[in-house]
């Protein structure tokens, strides 16, 4: 757990109750009652599924009743203590996860619901964003002062895991985090295939 | 003792329930049912499951019925939409990582979590379908465990522990909490006894027997309540037939143990060496023959012998087929020579009974006292799980033990027991038991121990004291008197006697002294199912008669010799033997005649185990090839032997069911010189693995029995 608050309240939730789980010292979970060993891992991987963009309707009524029925049925205090955590994560922040479950994470700490992009109005074409890329998605080619022709710098989304090591490097400040969402209702870059009944974007 | 009852309301029901019970046991007794996952009757509730969850009056939150004792006044509510809400989700969660595979499951039918999913209404879990993918452990004898179907309830660790086998475990934490060996092993290199407990345990399929696949749904199985003989303990069990063959066995659940033999054992039942026909010896080989055939040679040679011919009843044949016996023995060929192996091991003690309580009866502790004792004193007796020796007595007393029971053991050896943090092992010099005991029963007096019974003045003269016992015996003075005034405070003791001084008059009298101290319940363990039935019933029985010739004499020099069930030794001479088993034995296949006889689970009849319970013995399956019940072999031979004389199977029930077991005598001290003596114990171990030699030779049992040869000592 980073010692550093986190900003977005969904990863922050589901970092505290992995840590609770995955704790094997005493403050830790026992894992001895049913309610607790099993609603809170469920409770973790649903938060996961959220961060991932696999959000459902459903969710939110299954951790509200993995709230309530933990501090009912548990054991011990550690355990309601952490239903408590999750009851007052969905009191306080219920549109942070609704806006998740759409695919939106407003404080952009959420790695799959945020899109990476570069200005081009602001990009200089120094090049130094694509020598840093770990994962070879940035694409373009440097600018040699009084020559034209070159491909302007973009990031291709399929290869970008969301590292953010060019925002780091960029003396610009060209490259952006966006809401991965909003962008696609915007501009598709692709046509969107729709099967029958279903939109991949959730419109 | 008589426990205390308590009113209190279970839905509004006034009922009367015994107190310091658990919740869910006492709603049982009175038909209402608790849900629960992890709970096991009798064994203390650890509340993991949190099915069991029941609102009481006065208490603000839900309350887990395992762990909450019964007390004067309660008002429980078991099924409350708060209760039935967390019930719901448990069994949601549970069954969002079980595998919903019911329409293949042999345990269909019987288990617990298809039950509560049914009753809630739950057709599929509505959190996210989980599986952990892991490898199926087939690598044991017996049992198989599937990982993926666990829902970590914990019983069958909880099992394990309290008989101490300790085998099995939880490794890993949370949801990924695998239940395996140390180390995971396969269970026979672990030390699993193969009692088959985790098999009750388990709610689901995920310990299994290992040959139960695809071998009938739960309801296709023919369920009957009876009684393995393999051994003294005469467990009470519960077989389940399909098509007329035993599929499995369980054990019956106020029995709550069953052992490998009576679990496992019953494929001895269609083994090679099973006795199917009768057998003829001609020209030195044996040859397969007729009924009638058999039954003639049989008879012209009981009938030449007369008074000179030699019958043995082993201890494992039903009272009704050692009536039979008795009933050929005395009135058809009129010989007075008929005993029981039980003369050799347990003859001491025997007499010293008739000695002590003044043949008025036996003072036999039941099965109930043992298991509400307080104090269990053990002389001489070595129960053992790890060396399959009365496996059930051994948990017996472990569960008492477990549950704050002092256990005091008497023995030379450092018997497993002997270890347990509530025991005091008085490590004596072999052959000093009276010594020893006449010190712990001064060191009891010293204590304010004291008995209305006849004959204490004489007795008090005849003790030593606790030091002198100490000194002769090699025992510590301190530990004798801290064994006296344990047994001083007891309220409820039980004495186990054991082979290891049985064979002897004078230890199994001052046994009794002791016992008769405190009157204590008196376990005489018997190594045979039914040693006390037949005992009663015949063989050994009193009769006053002086011709009565015990077992060793008969060893050699009787005309014709006729044997009925499996005998521990072979070594048996005579011009003519006849021996009456179900399986091949060294001594049968030295045998004249050899009569096909109806093996465990295949006969109907009465026993006596070694409690002194009268049980019901009921036939799973019908008789291998042309083998009989013992009684109606023994009619056979009597019509052969004489036809004004004969007696029918008819007859002998008739006559068994009017044998009445004879009231309690008061009882008297018979004081004994304390002196110590040669050593004179025999191992039970060895007489019960050869005992049952020859049923389990073929069979998958003998693989995973740990075989020992420890050599009869005295």
């Amino acid at each position: 757990m980073s010692q550093q608050e986190n900003k977005c309240p969904v990863t922050a939730t589901k970092l505290k109750l992995e840590f609770f789980y995955n704790d094997d010292s005493k403050d830790g979970m026992c894992s001895k009652c049913h309610p607790c060993k099993l609603g809170i891992y469920d409770a973790v991987k649903i938060l996961e599924a959220i961060q991932e963009g696999k959000g459902l309707d459903i969710y939110p009524a299954l951790l509200k009743r993995i709230a309530v029925e933990v501090k009912d049925g548990g054991m011990c205090k550690k355990g309601k203590d952490h239903a408590d955590i999750l009851a007052a994560f969905l009191r306080d922040f219920e549109s942070d996860l609704q806006r998740h479950i759409k695919g939106v994470c407003t404080h952009h700490v959420c790695a799959r619901l945020v899109r990476y992009e570069i200005i081009p109005e602001r990009c200089t074409m120094c090049d130094k964003c694509r020598v840093v890329c770990m994962d070879s998605a940035i694409e373009g080619q440097k600018l040699v002062p009084g020559k034209t022709g070159f491909t302007p710098y973009r990031i291709r989304q399929k290869r970008c895991t969301h590292c953010g090591e060019c925002i780091k490097v960029c003396p610009e400040g060209a490259v952006v985090i966006s809401d991965a969402a909003l962008a696609g209702e915007e501009k598709p870059v692709h046509p969107v295939k729709h099967t029958v009944g279903t939109c991949p974007l959730k419109y | 003792m008589t426990t205390k009852m308590v009113n209190m309301e279970f839905d509004g029901k006034t009922v009367s329930v015994p107190e310091g019970m658990t919740l869910v046991d006492a709603a049982a007794t009175v038909g209402i049912h608790i849900p629960n996952l992890c709970h096991i009757k009798e064994l203390r509730g650890v509340g993991a499951c949190r099915m069991c969850m029941v609102e009481i009056e006065g208490m603000k939150a839900p309350i887990t019925a395992c762990t909450t004792r019964t007390k004067e006044g309660m008002k429980v509510q078991t099924s409350t939409p708060k209760v039935e809400e967390i019930r719901k989700f448990v069994t949601d969660l549970v069954l969002s990582f079980h595998p919903l595979d019911c329409m293949t499951c042999p345990k269909a039918g019987a288990c617990d979590l298809q039950r509560y999913a049914a009753d809630l209404k739950i057709q599929e879990s509505s959190f996210g379908r989980k599986s952990f993918n892991y490898e199926l452990n087939d690598r044991s004898p017996f049992i198989t465990i599937d990982n993926n179907y666990c829902i970590l309830c914990g019983r069958c660790v909880r099992v394990c522990k309290e008989q101490n086998t300790n085998v099995l475990d939880f490794m890993g934490r949370g949801i990924t909490t695998k239940v395996t060996t140390a180390l995971d092993k396969p269970l026979h290199e672990s030390g699993c006894t193969f009692c088959g407990s985790c098999v009750d345990a388990c709610p689901v399929n995920s310990i299994m027997e290992r040959d139960r696949w695809q071998h009938g749904r739960e309801w296709d199985l023919e369920k009957l309540d009876t009684v393995c003989t393999a051994c003294g303990s005469g467990c009470s069990v519960i077989t389940s037939s399909r098509g007329g063959k035993i599929v499995k066995v369980n054990a019956k659940e106020d029995n709550g143990y069953i052992c490998v033999i009576g679990r496992f054992g019953f494929d001895s039942l269609r083994a090679a060496n099973r006795i199917t026909t009768p057998m003829k010896r001609q020209d030195g080989k044996l040859i397969p023959t007729t009924w009638e055939d058999a039954a003639a040679i049989a008879g012209d040679a009981l009938r030449k012998a007369g008074e000179n011919a030699g019958f043995i009843a082993a201890g494992s044949l039903t009272n009704e087929e050692a009536y039979a016996v008795r009933a050929l023995a005395r009135e058809v060929t009129g010989s007075d020579a008929i005993s029981t192996p039980a003369s050799l091991y347990a003859g001491g003690m025997i007499s010293a009974l008739r000695t002590v309580y003044s043949d008025a009866g036996i003072n036999i502790a039941s099965h109930a006292d043992l298991k509400s004792a307080d104090l269990v004193v053990l002389i001489g007796a070595d129960p053992s799980q790890k060396k399959q020796a009365l496996q059930e007595v051994e948990v017996m007393i472990r569960r008492r033990a477990q549950a704050g029971a002092k256990v005091i053991v008497v023995n030379p050896e450092k018997i497993e027991l002997a270890s347990h943090q509530n025991a005091i092992h008085l490590q004596l010099t072999e052959g000093t038991d009276t010594v020893l005991l006449a010190g712990l029963m001064s060191a009891a007096i010293a204590e304010g121990a004291t008995s209305s019974a006849k004959g204490l003045d004489a007795l008090k003269k005849s003790l030593v004291s606790a030091e002198n016992a100490a000194s002769i015996s090699g025992v510590s003075a301190e530990a004798i008197a801290m064994a006296g005034k344990a047994y001083a405070a007891a309220k409820q003791p039980v004495v186990v006697i054991g082979t290891g001084i049985a064979a002897n008059e004078d230890a199994s009298i001052q046994a009794l002294n002791l016992a008769l101290l405190k009157s204590a319940g008196v376990v005489p363990l018997m190594l045979e199912a039914n040693s006390l039935g037949v005992m009663q019933m015949g063989p050994g029985a009193a009769t006053g008669n002086k011709a009565d010739r015990g077992y060793s004499e008969m060893k050699s020099g009787m005309k014709a010799l006729y044997i009925a069930g499996n005998m521990m030794e072979p070594d048996f001479k005579s011009d003519f033997i006849i021996v009456q088993a179900s399986h091949f034995t060294p001594l049968a296949e030295k045998a004249d005649l050899v009569l096909p006889m109806a093996a465990l689970y295949e006969k109907e009849g009465t026993i006596v185990n070694t409690y002194g319970m009268l049980k019901n013995i009921a036939q799973a399956q019908q008789p291998a090839g042309e083998a009989k019940d013992g009684a109606e072999i023994a009619s056979k031979i009597s019509a052969a032997v004489s036809k004004a004389k004969a007696f029918t199977q008819k007859d002998v029930a008739a006559a068994v069911r009017k044998v009445k077991a004879k009231k309690l005598g008061a009882g008297s001290f018979k004081p004994v010189a304390a002196k110590a003596a040669k050593p004179y114990g025999i191992s039970a171990t060895r007489l019960i693995m050869a005992m049952n030699q020859g049923m389990l030779s073929d069979s998958g049992v003998a693989k995973v029995m740990v075989v020992r040869q420890p050599v009869l000592k005295g």
